[in-house]
């Protein structure tokens, strides 16, 4: 049976009366049924009430709740009311129980304040105090966490809460917010952050591709159906009985009939009205029958791809010693944007810090305690050693292979010191054009070096970053082509290493005392 | 007046059950079949016996209207080549002389009181159209008139139901359809045993139920009132069995409650029972696996399908343990820097749920047992205390439940006994895991009460030397 068992009729009312247990958070469920204050089927009417208003933003009048009892209920509400409570839990579902279960663990304590000596307003005011101290502490923090991440974290067993006050009050978080701040002068950052990735379309063509995609149109297609058609009277099987004028098929009492003088008669009238009882004959023949239908078919028509965007982000950031100062904050800034990019669009973040080789450090960064604290711990490091460029983007192309990361971008920053091997840069490319993968970089620094330009298909130059370091100058450099205005040759475009030759290649060239224009015949089979 | 209808119907219901007795006896494992059968025909219903040949459905049937004082019984095979003569009498010779078209219906179906038709979906349709009036308006058309039957209830019988339209028109008609299997392992060696049916002896005539008698049921059947709770089962089993795409028709659902009404009134109550119910599945469902599924779901409704606890009474009951046991954990010296006790939101959901300490024990290098004063315990126990009459409350209505069933078995004719054991013993699994929610509440209210107590006029904030103890690093 699909459909789910009823409910029981025997304690049915009894069990009713407890009905606001199922509709409570789980949380809730054990201080709300154990609590010292009240009678528990008002505690647990009470805790609906109060975790639904908070959620919707708004607190009920004091006299309307069932439960704490109306004095407490009053205080209680002035005090979630001054703090701006209903206003932070609003659609914060976590938030809101978490509330609740604040107010229900004070309240127990009230007994435990007088076992202590405390008269009962003297305790009661004590539990109350606790209450608002605890929120007065959290609602800072909530503000705090807001303002860097544009959003509350998220999922309520990963909100720790004694965790994240603690992380707060850390030295890194001071890094945190000074990135932040930085991060509102550089708005392009935002921008090309939510470029990244290829997992929803925009309405913009995509410059670099015109290829063919099948496009669905309608068409009618025929099904064969094979048929078994009944037809009756033709004779095949004897089914049974029935009324019918057919004299052949007559059973032999109506023959009697005919016999008989006066019976002739009724044999004709029956006869005339097709109700002569006689063997019920059929056939069944099999047919085929041509059943339309509508169906989609595929027709290749040569579209342009729209601009793909917001997916998975993959974030090489470079943490080599030669970073430090402005450029490393840029940096930071690149990472802490992707945290809350991701974060507000649901979208997964995952962050190789490298440095020299073996330093490589990889994090996935989510707004939760313990991405949090990776970020804080991360932006709160100084940045030293060597750069390799091989190591990251080799785990990078390996993630691709992942269905979770198919459609991700990668994005580079760098101050651009760095080049790949010629079998990374290939490999990249290939991804490039098998999984359609883009690399986006951006580059910190005064020059455009080959090994960055071999990398990415587009740069985002931050030329002022000595601006966001402890020095405030401009970049000495009026262009980032730089190296292709004085070095062009320089460069590992298409063009120039069509018309360069290997080293070894060029020695035996020498050897064979060939001229320009002209190959070693074995090298032109190849 | 309600003296004499008291006794009037206790006689009735007497008078049923050796009635029933009569009908049982030499039968083995019938007593179902023969009760549905016989209740159906009390109801003015038809009943369908589904199953493989020999398995005693004839002659359930031809033992059914001797309950009835002269009633004309009427028994009939049907084939495929069954012609109407064989069912309802021949043509008239001499009225057709006399230009008129009429059958001898004296000792053929339009004559009967009982009448058994086997094979009874072998009809073809020049019988069909006729048989169903004869069903469903008990008249026969004959000639230029229309003939009012006698026609009590027709026992009809089949080895499969088919599945085309007409049929399933007709098997509409049944309002019981009743599955008969051959007898089981255990009934084998007493049927051989068995001896000849010439034995039989039908009840005597005194015994019968005349027409006086029916007339009197159907009175007091049609005063008995549908209670609310059973019409609301009722119309869940209605939607139930819609959300399967199993839908009953209306006027099923009406001759079902008039069955209701029916056995109500034969054991002399003047209201239907929420056991009645238990009928249900023989009238809603037209197979034994779908009959199954629907007494599954109306035992489970009821609240007698299995032994349960109530859920969240139980939930209530371990919330306290939890907290007590938390609060046994609970360490006195879990304050933060502050001096607050610690309270940690996730921690209050996964562990222990109140942070009154256990939450950072295993961080702590010391540990004090957490002691608790007297408003502590007091505030606990008369939670506890609350908990246990609501207990208490459960227990009480399922005595009530307990009682009314015994008291409804002490006079049912119609429920089957191993269904009855059954329930019976459920409930009493019920009582007992009541009975063990009432003992854990009972022993927490007790360790609650043996809670480690703060001194007497003592301690007023400030806390004693603490101890040392051994860091663990399981965590």
């Amino acid at each position: 049976m699909s459909a789910p068992a009823p409910c029981a009729l025997l304690f049915e009312a009894r069990e009713q009366r407890l009905a606001a247990l199922d509709a409570l958070a789980r949380n809730l469920w054990l201080g709300g049924m154990t609590n010292a204050q009240g009678t528990l089927e008002a505690r647990l009417s009470g805790l609906s009430l109060l975790v639904d208003s908070l959620l919707a933003g708004s607190l009920p009048p004091p006299a309307a709740w069932p439960w704490p009892p109306p004095q407490l209920a009053a205080a209680l509400s002035a005090t979630m009311a001054q703090l701006g409570l209903p206003g932070y839990c609003r659609g914060q579902r976590d938030l809101s129980v978490t509330v609740v279960m604040s107010i229900l663990f004070h309240l127990d304590l009230i007994v435990d304040y007088r076992d202590r000596g405390a008269d009962e307003d003297t305790a009661t005011a004590m539990a109350l105090d606790a209450f608002a101290a605890d929120w007065q502490e959290r609602c800072g923090h909530i503000d705090e966490l807001v303002d860097v991440f544009g959003m509350l974290p998220e999922g309520d067993q990963s909100l720790r809460w004694d965790t994240i006050c603690g992380q707060l009050r850390s030295e890194g978080w001071q890094e945190v917010l000074r990135i932040r701040r930085l991060l509102e002068r550089l708005p392009e950052l935002g921008r090309l952050i939510r470029q990244l990735g290829r997992s929803r379309q925009t309405d913009e063509p995509e410059r670099r591709s015109q290829r063919t995609v099948p496009v669905m149109e309608r068409a009618l297609a025929q099904h064969p159906q094979p048929h078994a058609v009944h037809v009756p009277d033709l004779p095949g099987e004897t089914r049974g009985i029935k009324r019918s004028d057919r004299i052949a098929r007559m059973l032999p009492a109506e023959a009697m009939l005919l016999g008989h003088p006066r019976l002739r008669l009724v044999w004709h009238a029956r006869r005339a009205e097709r109700t002569l009882l006689a063997y019920e004959d059929d056939d069944r023949m099999a047919e085929v029958r041509q059943h339309r239908s509508p169906v989609l078919r595929p027709q290749p028509r040569p579209a342009p791809d729209r601009r793909m965007e917001t997916g998975p982000m993959l974030i090489c950031v470079d943490t080599s010693g030669s970073m430090q100062g402005g450029a490393e904050a840029v940096a930071k800034a690149t990472v802490l944007e992707a945290v809350r990019s991701a974060h507000a669009q649901h979208r997964a973040c995952h962050v190789f810090a490298f440095g020299g080789p073996d330093e490589l450090v990889e994090m996935e960064l989510g707004v939760d305690a313990g991405g949090i604290e990776r970020l804080i711990r991360f932006l709160g490091q100084t940045f030293r050693g060597g750069t390799d460029i091989c190591g990251p983007l080799e785990r990078a192309i390996e993630k691709l292979d992942a269905a979770q990361w198919r459609q991700a971008d990668l994005l580079l920053a760098s101050d651009g010191a760095f080049g790949a091997t010629a079998d990374v840069v290939s490999r990249l490319d290939q991804a490039k054009t098998t999984l359609g993968l883009r690399v986006q970089a951006i580059l910190i620094g005064d020059r455009e070096t080959i090994g960055l330009l071999e990398l990415a298909d587009d740069v985002l130059w931050v030329r002022d970053w000595r601006r966001f370091g402890a020095s405030d100058a401009d970049s000495p450099v009026h262009s980032k082509s730089l190296t292709a205005m004085y070095f062009p040759g320089a460069l590992r475009s298409p063009e120039n290493r069509r018309s360069t030759v290997a080293g070894d290649t060029a020695s035996a060239a020498v050897r064979a005392g060939l001229h320009r224009g002209e190959h070693l015949p074995d090298q032109d089979q190849t | 007046m309600d003296q004499s209808l008291a006794h009037d119907s206790n006689s009735t219901r007497d008078r049923l059950s050796h009635l029933l007795s009569y009908l049982e006896s030499g039968l083995i494992e019938r007593r179902r079949a023969v009760r549905l059968t016989l209740l159906a025909a009390l109801a003015g219903e038809h009943s369908l016996l589904i199953g493989p040949p020999g398995t005693a459905k004839s002659e359930l049937a031809r033992r059914l209207h001797t309950v009835f004082a002269n009633a004309r019984y009427f028994e009939r095979l049907l084939t495929r080549f069954s012609v109407p003569e064989e069912l309802f009498g021949p043509l008239s010779i001499k009225a057709l002389e006399e230009d008129r078209y009429e059958r001898h219906t004296a000792g053929f179906l339009p004559d009967a009181s009982i009448a058994f038709i086997d094979e009874v979906f072998k009809a073809n349709s020049a019988i069909l159209n006729a048989l169903l009036t004869l069903l469903n308006e008990r008249e026969f058309d004959n000639g230029a008139g229309r003939e009012q039957c006698p026609l009590i209830s027709v026992v009809g019988a089949t080895n499969e139901v088919p599945e085309d339209e007409v049929a399933e028109a007709f098997f509409d008609r049944f309002l019981l359809r009743v599955p008969v299997e051959p007898v089981s392992r255990d009934g084998f060696a007493q049927l051989l045993d068995t001896a000849h049916k010439a034995d039989w002896t039908a009840p005597p005539a005194a015994l019968r139920l005349d027409a006086d008698a029916l007339t009197a049921l159907t009175r007091q059947a049609a005063a008995v009132t549908l209670p609310h709770a059973a019409s609301t089962i009722l119309a869940e089993l209605r939607e139930h069995l819609a959300s399967l795409q199993a839908c009953v028709s209306d006027r099923r659902w009406v001759k079902t409650v008039w069955l209701l009404r029916m056995a109500a009134a034969c054991e002399g109550r003047t209201a239907v029972a929420l056991w009645d119910l238990l009928l249900l599945p023989w009238c809603t469902a037209p197979d034994a696996a779908r009959q199954a599924a629907v007494g599954t779901w109306l035992q489970t409704r009821i609240g007698v399908n299995a032994r349960f606890s109530p859920p969240r009474l139980t939930r209530v009951v371990e919330a306290f343990e939890a907290q007590l046991d938390t609060e046994l954990k609970a360490n006195d010296l879990d304050y933060d820097a502050s001096g607050r006790l610690r309270f940690s939101a996730t921690e209050l959901a996964d562990e222990v749920g109140d942070a009154k300490g256990g939450a950072g024990a295993l961080r702590m290098r010391y540990s004090r047992q957490r002691r608790y004063g007297a408003r502590h315990i007091a505030a606990r126990t008369a939670q506890i205390d609350d908990l246990i009459r609501r207990i208490a409350g459960y227990a009480e209505e399922l005595a009530a439940q307990r009682q009314n069933l015994a008291l409804y078995r002490s006079t049912s004719l119609w429920l089957e006994s191993e269904l009855a054991d059954r329930v019976d013993a459920n409930l009493t699994a019920v009582a007992e895991a009541l009975s063990g929610l009432h003992q854990r509440a009972a022993a927490t209210r007790e360790g609650f009460t043996r809670l480690p107590r703060l001194p007497e006029g003592e301690d007023h904030g400030t806390a004693p030397e603490p101890v040392a103890v051994p860091l663990q690093h399981d965590a």
